[in-house]
């Protein structure tokens, strides 16, 4: 018992001593405690949230050339093929076909590509096909590039949308995501994701926050400001004859990035539909969660710095230059990796050299950063459409800033660690290992180089020779 | 024994059948002569049996003589050459033989027992007279029980009832299953689906041919590839769109395709169109109408069921009914077969806006299927609640429909009160009245039960 007062004794203390410090701190040290939201997150996301909210407020033009170009779509409605690949998705299969069939959209085809599912997908793609739904089975597995591309290829609308096998659509969706194509040089258009099941558990209610804010308001001003990086393979529309043009989806994780990065290459625009609702599973714990989040963050780092890494230096043999494709290249960089590292660093820094600040600064983040999330949830509630679902995340504001500001960060940095010295996007099972094994090595020297030119030559010799 | 007494129809000379063995048949001659010695039946001896179907078809046809047995001799082996011939020969024919194994043996005690049936039944030429009556007749003296289709590819619809055509000129009444179904209607056959076959969405043919074509190009030569999945580039294409002179290459990165497995892999197999080279999973069936050339997608194709029919009553029921259902109870019943009925009522729409003549259509529903009996009892007193310019039919097994001319709905409604106070509340459940006027808007109908 004694013990046990002295220990509160000693809590109460340190905390009585860390509220003083702050009260008595000065504002040279309230910036160093506080330096990432002045540098990163009030001017990337709290003045571009609230930029979206004026413009999306006055923005007539486009307002009324999205209407014009709705009526001339539901006029002479052209072909939309809507490709679902699917590997085991049996539990949500049917409820994203029939979501796809209840769309207002009046022209529609559904392209199922079932790559050797082991569960009851198959059965399912028996079931739903009919005039507007055709399915295609793989012999054996090939991943995800290949549905998208195999639904490219049997396609026969003018746009294309992609999208997961538990995607489940708004009625409006596919309407709403073909909208922006009235810009001639749109030639993809992101939807908005959100999560199906945020009552699932405390990470997919954080998730729900996360998608809220880096989204649903991140993606505005992005796509305003032709620095959109990705379209999620999630559910993306894209103007079919472009992508065919492009060679269609590349071998690897993170291939909806790629996507968007060569469209932006080849001198396309790229823009953000928020009405364009969609529905995705999130991971339900924080185990499943870190698993996706090292996967997404390694294909950051292999696809934006090893193979479209040109684009941070504006390589001269990009013939369509444009300043938004630095600009995006260097908006994921420099936020993601160079200062959100850059925040973790310091943190770590006070940790091992200046053990007694690290409460101190905890608890000045722990105030000024939900202040900061608040006024970003406000911005979220002014544009959003459905205002109950945005209203029933304000608790979050309280605890986001450490899942996104501290753990995320940490797996990013973890993930990009070992992308950088063991390239462990090379070895993800996302990507069949039989595909994985032919997957070219950006930046580096294939080792199987001198093997397959081996095997070229010895094709090319005439019978009887050996080369 | 009395000789039985045939009339003799033959494309052959008489000194060729005079060797033939027909003790105790008197042979007449056909024409003038044979219709003065009322005879027993005719005899038919042919050597192409393309005539000998014809004569036939005509004595069928015949009022007086239809129901008269038929012995049919032909050359067995031509007939065999075509199929249907010979099948439509032997539902006509009450004996048939090959020429040269022709004997008299039966002949005479078969057209005893057919005559005795006629005879039994006590038709009179008014019933003969309705093409219908002639075919239940026929089949009710024969007892054949039903009246299968066979595969005519000169037909409409790929099929024939052949007897039905032999026995009715149906130029004028509608064709062999309309007529058929008709009588469906009047409950004197059940209907059974043989086959359902695709016809022409536009003309109702059958004569359709299908196959998968491009829905590109319309190609119809199209081939099954396989699919190539390029594991380095993410390339995938039909393989013969990557084969070179240099081997198997991609299509997207052109680097050469080696070994299957490794380098790349076939994983799916879809439709790909030669001319034009397009690619689907599986291409659509369409089809093409030989008779009005018009292409459709099959699954557009009308879906036309054949049916076989049964007979559903007995010889003297039939006489029963066709005597209460003759010409002259026509006119004082003013009962039509249901294809007349039908007629009638698209005739009167479409000279309603030219006559500007309101009309009601009248349809009792009965609380169960009807006796002949019953049936004809409740007509004859529909008959005496309606005027002589309204019009009778058995339209269904369960309905009875008359029109009612001049008549808008509300004086409808008060002919329903006569028609029940002579029927009483027996027999019918309940009762729909259509009025079909020059008024704009959709026909006023009204359904209420008949003790309402």
């Amino acid at each position: 018992m004694e013990q046990l007062a002295d220990l509160l004794a000693y809590v109460f203390a340190y905390l009585r001593e860390s509220v003083l410090t702050i009260l008595r701190a000065t504002p040279k040290e309230i910036f160093m405690a506080t330096w990432p939201i002045f540098v990163i997150d009030l001017p990337r996301f709290t003045f571009t949230a609230w930029a979206s909210v004026f413009v999306e407020k006055f923005d007539r033009k486009d307002k009324i050339a999205r209407a014009a170009f709705k009526r001339k779509l539901l006029l002479d409605p052209p072909l939309v093929s809507v490709v679902v690949p699917a590997y085991n998705e049996g539990a949500n299969l049917l409820a994203t076909v029939r979501s796809l069939m209840k769309q207002s959209y009046p022209n529609i085809e559904i392209i199922i590509a079932d790559d050797s599912s082991s569960d009851n997908t198959s059965q399912i793609c028996r079931m739903v096909k009919g005039e507007n739904v055709r399915t295609v089975r793989a012999n054996a597995r090939q991943g995800k590039a290949f549905g998208h591309n195999i639904g490219l290829l049997l396609s026969r609308g003018k746009y294309i949308v992609v999208c997961d096998g538990d995607t489940v659509f708004h009625p409006d969706a596919i309407m709403e995501v073909l909208l922006p194509f009235h810009k001639e040089n749109v030639r993809g258009v992101a939807g908005n994701v959100k999560i199906s099941n945020p009552g699932a558990s405390i990470a997919t209610r954080l998730q729900e926050f996360e998608y809220l804010l880096s989204i649903d308001v991140g993606r505005r001003f992005s796509s305003r400001a032709n620095i959109l990086w990705i379209i999620s393979g999630a559910f993306g529309a894209f103007h079919a004859d472009t992508i065919r043009s492009i060679g269609g989806w590349e071998v690897s994780p993170g291939e909806d990035k790629d996507i968007t990065t060569c469209l932006r290459k080849m001198g396309h625009s790229v823009a953000f539909s928020p009405k364009a609702i969609c529905y995705t599973d999130a991971p339900k714990t924080f185990r499943a969660l870190v698993r996706q989040r090292l996967r997404w963050s390694r294909s950051l780092l292999l696809l934006g710095i090893r193979k479209h890494g040109d684009l941070l230096v504006q390589a001269a043999r990009w013939k369509h230059k444009k300043m938004q494709n630095v600009i995006s290249a260097w908006d994921i960089i420099t936020y993601n990796i160079i200062f959100g590292s850059g925040a973790i660093l310091v943190l770590t820094y006070i940790t091992v050299f200046s053990p007694e600040l690290l409460l101190t600064v905890l608890l000045i983040m722990g105030i000024v950063y939900p202040v900061v999330d608040l006024v970003n949830w406000v911005a979220a509630l002014i544009l959003a459409s459905d205002k109950r679902s945005v209203l029933r995340l304000l608790p979050y504001t309280l605890i986001s800033w450490f899942y996104v500001g501290i753990f995320l960060k940490l797996v990013m940095i973890f993930a990009w660690l070992d992308e950088f010295f063991f390239r462990s996007s090379y070895h993800d099972p996302y990507v069949p290992e039989v595909v994985r094994f032919s997957k070219p090595r950006w930046g580096e020297r294939d080792p199987y180089a001198e093997l397959r030119a081996a095997n070229e030559q010895t094709s090319n010799a005439p019978v009887g020779e050996v080369a | 024994m009395k000789n039985t007494k045939l009339v003799l129809f033959t494309d052959l000379d008489v000194r060729e059948i005079e060797h033939l063995p027909v003790n105790d048949i008197e042979l007449l001659p056909a024409g003038k002569a044979a219709a003065e010695h009322l005879p027993d039946g005719a005899l038919f001896i042919h050597k192409d049996p393309r005539t000998a179907l014809e004569a036939i078809s005509n004595w069928r046809k015949n009022a007086e003589s239809y129901l008269l047995p038929v012995i049919v001799a032909v050359d067995d082996k031509l007939a065999s050459a075509d199929p249907e011939l010979r099948s439509s020969i032997h539902q006509l024919a009450d004996y048939y033989a090959d020429i040269l194994q022709f004997t008299g043996a039966n002949i005479p005690f078969l057209t005893s027992q057919i005559n005795t049936r006629i005879k039994d039944l006590k038709i009179d030429p008014e019933i003969s007279s309705v093409p219908r009556a002639r075919l239940m007749l026929y089949l009710a003296t024969r007892n054949i029980s039903e009246i299968s289709p066979i595969k005519d590819l000169r037909s409409t619809f790929g099929y024939t009832w052949p007897l039905v055509g032999h026995l009715i000129d149906t130029r004028h009444i509608g064709d062999e299953a309309m007529l058929l179904d008709g009588l469906v209607s009047e409950g004197l056959l059940r209907a059974e689906t043989v086959e359902v076959i695709h016809v022409c969405p536009v003309c109702e043919n059958a004569r359709i041919a299908s196959g998968r074509s491009c829905s590109k190009c319309g190609s119809s030569v199209i081939k099954q590839t396989n699919i190539v999945h390029h594991y380095s580039c993410g390339g995938v294409f039909p393989e013969q769109d990557g084969w070179t002179d240099d081997g198997l290459r991609c299509v997207k990165c052109h680097r050469k395709l080696v070994h299957i497995g490794v380098d790349y892999e076939r994983p799916v197999s879809v439709d790909y169109c030669t001319k034009c080279g397009h690619t689907e999973d599986i291409f659509d069936f369409k089809a093409l109408c030989f008779e009005c050339h018009h292409v459709f997608p099959l699954s557009d194709s009308k879906n036309l069921s054949i049916k076989s029919y049964k007979t559903a009553r007995g010889a003297k029921e039939l006489v029963e009914h066709f005597r209460a259902v003759s010409p002259s109870s026509i006119m004082e019943l003013r009962y039509v077969e249901p294809i007349r009925f039908s007629e009638v009522l698209k005739f009167s729409q479409e000279h309603l806006r030219r006559r500007m003549d309101t009309f009601s259509l009248l349809t009792l529903g009965l609380d169960q299927q009807l006796t002949f009996k019953d049936s004809v009892t409740l007509v004859k007193h529909l008959a005496t609640a309606l005027r002589d310019t309204d019009l009778i039919t058995r339209s269904d097994e369960f309905k009875i429909s008359a029109i009612l001319r001049s008549t808008p709905m509300e004086e409808a409604e008060k002919c329903i009160q006569r028609i029940r106070n002579e029927i009483g509340n027996d027999l019918v459940k309940n009762v729909r009245i259509e009025e079909y006027s020059n008024e704009p808007g959709d026909n006023r109908i009204t359904t209420f039960p008949w003790n309402n």
